[in-house]
């Protein structure tokens, strides 16, 4: 039985890959000088495919920031001729210049082989109905699953996202096995089953669920798999780099295998730039290696994760990261302390009558910084008992704190009662009067 | 067995009357209530009504997390000096009372005290054998 999509490359041995990735390092760089941006970017530091000699050689290069994609929209990136190309994918730039990637024919035919072979890695065959209930359209996390669905040749359910009730009824109506999701959503998702009297784990096929798009906790994971009696992978992409089928995890769970055959990953120290040993967290910086349109060399993501330095039981030889621990830019500071959203959702998950959202709201009173955090309580948790509801806060307080070392103000509110995006969570508030 | 009506209620403005207004439109009445707090963010509206089994369920499928709590209704005498006997009696068992609230029964002359405390049915028991009146289920709820 096939046990990879493509086994030759996936599998080979590290040496071989690392000269595989140099020699399309070196192309890719020939390709980016066709771009006005990389063009004169190189001529001035006398930089050119020669300049490689062993992938090693990437750390010569400069990198590339989001910013240098502002500063050069929407063609400055563009390396081959705009009648070449044949989709764009765009952030929605509504604060601010939006962030475009242009694709031909052949990078969207190599796209789709990822996302595939992704889909692959998880166990999913062209057996499966795959209902993708990511938004279509600019979104990558639409257009970019369907064509590889569509590659796989599994049967694709292009849902988009919202209408939960339609979705339900989909799942129910074709048989859905598989799907994809952003974390969030799925939280809400069960709460739409329950209220219509249906339980997932009794009521559909679901096997296998795909969550990415926005970072979340093993817990939160957990969470998902116990709620829909499914088991859930988790997806990493980004639209500089195409979207998803970027980095993804294998039926083994053990991490997100980035596809070194078609990216350089690095991870660096996000003040010093320097890499960091493996197994340490720091931002991620990413490299295009099969594009042609917008090639990106050296992309700072803001993602911050880290190589996991164990090999995976799959037998596939490209490196693992770990779940996104944050962004960069995410982090806030308050009383001198750095705090990541995910330290607190963290701690939330692992308490048994936290519901599925909560936000953290940062605001000034009387010339000091305050953090309150809202906690949505699970369905059931509530006993009619004050004093068990007064400890359940303490509890949250006393748990954030540890873990952030500043004492929050901790509010429980109603199951379901924050609002609800269909788009990435929004859960950090900062109301604070900047001095 | 008589049963109130304990709600999970945010401290915002207009929350309390979310309920009341579900209950008007499910033309639910509302006998006695009471509200605790005891910090600023939230606290528990507990209820009187009719049917409380109705009310838990239509403030759940409302997305008010609610449950029914066992109580017991205690007659007093409906003039100066009826809570403190009644208290009096109480405090010889050495019932501690968690949450109180009364309401005046229609005849003029009664009232009933609704106690919540821990260990509800033990303590049920030794109110009764120490000979205070319980009132019917069907004088609490106002059902005839």
């Amino acid at each position: 039985m096939k046990r990879y999509w493509e086994e030759e490359l996936e599998t080979l041995p590290r040496k071989k890959l690392e000269e595989l990735q140099a020699e399309r390092l070196k192309k890719t760089i020939a390709q980016a000088m066709q771009s006005e941006h990389y063009k004169k970017l190189y001529a001035e530091k006398g930089l050119s495919p020669d300049s490689i000699k062993h992938i090693e050689d990437i750390r010569k290069l400069p990198f590339t920031t989001k910013q240098d994609l502002r500063d050069n929209f929407p063609y400055g990136l563009l390396s081959t001729p705009k009648k070449d190309c044949v989709r764009l994918h765009s952030s929605s730039g509504t604060t601010g210049t939006p962030t475009v990637i242009f694709h031909n024919q052949h990078d969207l035919n190599s796209w789709a082989n990822l996302v595939a072979r992704s889909l692959f890695s998880t166990g999913i065959r062209d057996t499966d109905v795959f209902q993708n209930m990511s938004g279509y359209g600019l979104f990558t996390g639409g257009l970019g699953f369907q064509y590889g669905i569509e590659r796989l040749g599994a049967l694709s359910i292009p849902a988009a996202a919202g209408n939960s009730i339609r979705q339900i009824k989909l799942m129910r109506d074709y048989g859905t096995t598989a799907a994809h999701a952003i974390p969030s959503y799925l939280g809400y998702l069960y709460e739409v089953f329950e209220s219509e009297g249906l339980d997932p784990k009794k009521d559909t096929l679901l096997k296998r669920m795909i969550i990415g798009a926005e970072p979340h906790t093993d817990d939160t994971r957990k969470r998902i798999e116990e709620l829909f009696g499914i088991k859930a992978f988790n997806s990493y992409g980004l639209s500089e780099m195409n979207g998803p089928g970027v980095a993804f995890e294998c039926e083994h769970q053990t991490g997100l295998h980035m596809w070194e055959d078609a990216f350089v990953a690095e991870i660096v120290n996000p003040q010093t730039l320097e890499p960091v040993p493996d197994g340490e967290i720091g931002e991620l910086v990413m490299t295009t290696l099969d594009r042609q349109s917008m090639p990106i060399i050296r992309y700072r993501t803001r993602d911050l994760t880290r190589f996991l330095p164990v090999e995976c039981p799959c037998g596939r030889t490209h490196r693992m990261i770990d779940r996104i621990a944050g962004r960069s830019d995410d982090m806030f500071i308050i009383k001198g302390c750095n705090v990541f959203p995910m330290q607190i959702e963290g701690v939330l998950m692992k308490i048994p009558e936290v519901g599925n959202d909560y936000r953290i709201t940062l605001e000034t009173e009387n010339n000091n910084d305050t953090i309150t955090v809202e906690v949505e309580m699970r369905k059931g948790a509530f006993k009619g008992d004050l004093e068990e509801l007064n400890r359940l806060a303490r509890r949250i307080t006393h748990d954030i704190r540890d873990e952030i070392l500043v004492k929050p103000e901790v509010k429980l509110v109603e199951n379901n009662s924050l609002p609800k995006s269909e788009g990435k969570a929004v859960r950090v508030f900062d109301n604070r009067i900047i001095h | 067995m008589i049963y109130q009506v304990s709600t999970f209620l945010e401290n915002k403005p207009g929350y309390l009357r979310r309920i009341t207004t579900l209950f008007k439109r499910e033309n639910i009445n509302i006998r006695a209530m009471t509200l605790s707090a005891t910090n600023t963010s939230w606290g528990i509206l507990s209820l009187i009504v009719p049917d409380p089994e109705k009310a838990c369920k239509t403030l759940n499928d409302n997305g008010h997390s609610s449950v029914l709590r066992q109580i017991a209704a205690l007659e007093i005498e409906d003039k100066p000096g009826g809570l403190d006997a009644m208290l009096e009696k109480l405090e010889s068992l050495g019932i501690n009372i968690e949450n109180a609230y009364a309401r005046v029964v229609n005849d003029g002359e009664t009232a009933f005290l609704v106690v919540d405390t821990h260990d509800i049915d033990n303590a049920a028991q030794r109110i009764q054998e120490a000979g205070i009146t319980m009132v019917s289920k069907e004088i609490v709820y106002g059902i005839k």
